[in-house]
């Protein structure tokens, strides 16, 4: 072979290689794809007579949508500003255009962002806020958009109870009436049990109000937990984590965020326990079922 | 300009703009008495400016050779 044929030999194979390659990765991708569809599918038909929680993948922030096995809805927090469309879809995708319960959990942008065009998109049933003053545009907007409905506001309290359907009871246990220093505290720490099911949200409820809810006795078990203000240090502290005892944790967080969340001792902590870890910046949205004993985990990443 | 502090955070300020957008800041550029709600104006310090320029004019003289 002459130095030029072997030079064309070379070119021949890597056009080869390149080709194959693009092949497979195409052939990936689509196979991919195909599989998040036949996903969303059988989703759907395991939808039937069960709990379904969407932790919504808003980036930084929480958005939480519950759905009961007779399509009674309920949202806790609507992520940020400029995650309101994206909320609103994600919703009506589920073929809902009412809420029957809303928790803004507190006024931090990154619960209540949203809120605002979710009251003007949707039909909105009770809505629960802590009663806290805070000043932005972005809270006077949710307060406005309420007030242009006509709803008025249930305060988000302990002692806060609810049935969202027949067997799913919700409860409140924080925040008390006194007056916290951090707005993160008036997140109210509550649980919603489906028969033998638990799941525990926390909004950003720092240290002092997981010690409260402790002191104040409420069995605070649960088989999932949403961790507390993104996995921040704040917020869960041993005592509380082995009260909770998950064998789930979701944290609802944004790709490489500014403030470090979730710290690594907090995850550090959930995986020594052995703790499932799911994550809206690596898992996108975590939908998670109960039939009343088992849950059913499915995530779009 | 006025801005409201919509958060702290560990070590950023979430600060929401005239518009009702949003930009973190270092903790570091606040008084550390700065509270979540509070309103902080921001404003140019004319009289300061011109003070401090008319102190590095006068501190430059003479400084260069050409």
């Amino acid at each position: 072979m002459t130095k030029k044929q072997k030079q064309k030999l070379i070119q021949y194979i890597v056009a080869i290689i390149i080709a194959l390659a693009t092949f497979i990765h195409e052939g990936y991708e689509k196979l991919t794809n195909n599989k998040v569809d036949r996903e969303v599918t059988e989703q759907i038909e395991n939808y039937e007579n069960k709990l379904q929680v969407h932790y919504i993948d808003v980036g930084q922030g929480d958005a939480i949508l519950l759905v009961s096995p007779s399509k009674k809805t309920m949202l806790i927090d609507a992520g940020e500003n400029d995650d309101e469309e994206l909320i609103v879809n994600y919703i009506k995708k589920q073929g809902i255009d009412k809420l029957d319960y809303v928790v803004g959990t507190h006024p931090h942008a990154d619960h209540i962002g949203g809120l605002d065009n979710v009251i003007r998109k949707l039909n909105i049933g009770d809505l629960y806020m802590p009663k806290v003053v805070h000043t932005t545009k972005t809270y006077e907007s949710v307060i406005n958009e309420a007030r242009k409905k006509d709803l008025k506001i249930k305060g988000a309290k302990a002692g806060v109870e609810f049935l969202l359907d027949e067997d799913i009871s919700v409860s409140m246990f924080s925040p008390k009436e006194s007056k916290y220093k951090e707005l993160n505290n008036y997140s109210p720490i509550m649980k919603v049990t489906y028969k033998d099911t638990s799941f525990l949200f926390t909004g950003d409820a720092e240290r002092e109000v997981e010690e409260e809810v402790i002191d104040a006795g409420y069995d605070i078990s649960a088989n999932v937990l949403k961790v507390g203000h993104h996995g921040s240090t704040s917020s869960t502290t041993d005592k509380f984590l082995g009260k909770v005892n998950p064998s789930i944790a979701v944290i609802q967080v944004g790709k490489d965020n500014k403030y470090g969340h979730p710290h690594d001792e907090t995850i550090k902590k959930l995986m020594d326990m052995g703790v499932e870890i799911l994550r809206t910046d690596v898992n996108g949205d975590i939908i998670l079922l109960s039939d009343g004993e088992t849950l059913y985990k499915k995530v779009s990443k | 300009m006025k801005v409201i502090i919509d958060r702290l955070e560990e070590k950023l300020v979430v600060v929401e703009l005239e518009k009702g957008d949003f930009v973190e800041v270092s903790r570091r550029i606040f008084p550390s008495e700065v509270k979540e709600g509070d309103i902080v104006s921001i404003n140019i310090d004319k009289e300061e400016t011109e003070k401090r320029a008319k102190h590095m004019h006068e501190l430059m003289e003479d400084m260069w050779e050409d």
